[in-house]
């Protein structure tokens, strides 16, 4: 099972400081959430963590190696991401964008079955299997997002970086999603870590929590010990108020303004 | 499929454009001649008429048919290049400028008055190169290329060194012809030695793209999305761009400035066949190749004994394609 450490790390834009100091660690069959409000630099500790940013310090040790030793193709056989908005405006095929996920691990472009093989089961997995010849200009924002959490399984990684996922989704797709990654991080031992906007989503399907403000981590650990009204009032400025559900043996979150 | 197809359209075109031009020369004469040369026979000699008509053969149509199409793949190709690494239909060699950088290098060299032949590419390529680095510099704001920027860069950067060419061109005396005849973009005074120097850059160039095709259909999906699927982006673009100004400078080298193809063609590809580069690649060279031949037979045999220069037919056909590019590009916006 692998383990990821991420190791005191921080990072600026030129002159303004995104994330400061991060520190936390994950390991295979985990989901990690990192909430936090607009700018508070939830996407930049992702893009931090496989590279996609190199921080100024800190290191992010994957297995105990040092990723900013590793080459960039390397690094892209271990994470898989899915960002925020894929803008792809040229007429490739489902297909053709699934395949693209096998290219850290083909020499050159030559596709065996073996990467054939792979691309149509995660295209089963993810229910995209009749996108395969649709074009990826005239999908719908669901189904893009669908095609491209299978082009991020096609590289067959062992930690998942996640950029509000459900972003552009309906409810119903919205579980869907979060379902199918809560079982493939149980399934295959995947670390998961996904940045959410929607708190109750991250309570639902979220094994730890890491609440940023400022760019700085706000606290961190178990759902519950994160996920309390005071924190979510302080770094969030709303009134928060916790709801049981007793049926379920879960929570949930209602917001309303701060009086 | 579409790739064999062209392949063969642009061996057949070879063959009928060897048959054109102000001395008849027909299909059969043309077979036994090249049967001849490539058996070493020596009988060519005996028949005066034959003899004159190889000479023409292979000094003056093959070399212009081979010299045409190579140029027609160059620039096809960095067009395509380009695209991908600007990420913009817009692009090619010529809009951005790295056309006029390469003339400049070259018309530079002429006045310098370097008689190595060599000293010509060498000059122009690195003019290409640094043309290519600031247009991509100038382009981009936060590592995000703006298209308006890309356009605007490319023609400021093209005014300044048609500038500096007029200036050349000023201080040329007795090179001025040399120099003027060579800008106008044609195919007229093709030779064997000119291919000894393009067929290397060309050969280097295309090879070179090719191990990229991975890495360019990346690019096209954005720099973020490229690096998380394991490119070295900053690398690649740097090579990439080093690979586009050698196919633009040789073929500016060797016949001038010749504009939009490395725009029409890519584009027309990339309706028939898709955007993959794998098969992008190969169809933009032969298209290019078959562009080219076909326009500059078309423009040596249309008022014939005069020749009109290739450029000016490229550019009847481009620019109102450049246009047309332009509006569905607002549109899509």
């Amino acid at each position: 099972m692998i383990t990821l450490n991420i190791k005191g790390i921080s990072f600026s834009y030129k002159t303004i400081k995104a994330i400061e100091d991060i520190t936390f660690e994950g390991k295979g069959g985990e989901i990690i959430g990192i909430i936090g409000p607009n700018g508070s630099g939830k996407s930049t500790l992702l893009r931090c963590i496989n590279r996609n940013l190199s921080p100024q310090i800190g290191t992010v040790l994957l297995d105990g190696t040092d990723i900013s030793k590793l080459s960039r193709n390397n690094i892209a056989c271990k994470f898989g991401v899915v960002p925020q908005n894929s803008i792809i405006n040229l007429p490739f095929s489902g297909m053709e964008i699934v395949l693209m996920g096998r290219y850290p691990r083909i020499k050159r472009y030559e596709y065996k079955d073996e990467d054939f093989n792979i691309a149509e089961e995660v295209m089963k997995v993810t229910g995209t299997l009749e996108l395969s010849n649709k074009l990826f200009t005239e999908m719908s924002g669901g189904e893009k997002q669908r095609l491209i959490i299978a082009r991020c399984l096609a590289q067959e990684p062992e930690v998942l970086l996640l950029d509000e996922p459900t972003l552009h989704l309906d409810i119903k797709h919205q579980f869907e999603i979060m379902e199918f990654i809560h079982h493939l991080s149980r399934e295959k031992k995947l670390l998961v870590i996904v940045v959410s906007h929607d708190i109750n989503l991250a309570i639902n399907y979220c094994d730890k929590l890491i609440l940023l403000s400022d760019g700085k981590i706000f606290t961190a650990g178990n759902v519950k010990d994160v996920i309390i009204p005071e924190n979510l009032r302080k770094v969030f400025h709303v009134e928060a108020k916790l709801i049981k559900d007793i049926e379920k043996k879960s929570f949930y979150i209602v917001f309303s303004p701060l009086n | 499929m579409i790739l064999l197809f062209e392949g063969s359209t642009l061996l057949l075109m070879m063959a009928i454009a060897l048959t054109v031009g102000p001395v008849k020369i027909s299909f059969k004469e043309i077979y036994e001649i090249i049967w001849k040369i490539i058996f070493n026979d020596h009988h060519i000699f005996v028949n005066n008429k034959l003899f004159s008509h190889a000479v023409i053969i292979t000094q003056v149509r093959l070399p212009r048919i081979i010299l045409s199409v190579l140029v027609g793949i160059s620039l096809a190709s960095s067009g395509m290049t380009l695209q991908a690494l600007f990420r913009n239909p817009l692009a090619s060699p010529y809009i951005l400028g790295i056309s006029s950088g390469a003339a400049f290098g070259g018309a530079f060299a002429i006045l310098m008055g370097f008689k190595k032949a060599i000293f010509f590419p060498i000059f122009s390529l690195s003019f290409a190169f640094f043309t290519t680095f600031l247009v991509y510099k100038l382009s981009q704001r936060d590592k995000t290329i703006i298209v308006g920027n890309l356009l605007l860069s490319g023609v400021a950067i093209a005014a300044f060194f048609s500038a500096m060419l007029s200036f050349s061109l000023y201080l040329a005396g007795e090179k001025l012809y040399q120099i003027i005849f060579w800008l106008m973009g044609g195919f007229w005074l093709s030779n064997w030695n000119k291919l000894f120097i393009l067929f290397p850059m060309v050969i280097l160039g295309i090879t070179g793209l090719f191990f990229f095709y991975k890495e360019m259909n990346l690019l096209l999906l954005g720099d973020r999305t490229a690096m998380d699927l394991g490119v070295d982006v900053e690398r690649t673009k740097k090579i990439l761009l080093f690979l586009t100004s050698l196919l633009t400078s040789g073929a500016v080298c060797m016949s001038g400035m010749i504009g939009f193809v490395g725009l029409i063609v890519p584009h027309m590809m990339r309706l028939l066949i898709g955007p993959d580069h794998r098969y992008l690649l190969p169809a933009s060279c032969i298209g290019g190749g078959l562009l080219l031949l076909f326009v500059d037979t078309f423009a040596r045999s249309i008022i014939t004994p005069v020749e009109v220069p290739v450029g000016v037919f490229t550019a009847l056909i481009g620019a109102p394609f450049f246009l047309f590019l332009l509006k569905q590009q607002r549109n899509s916006q």
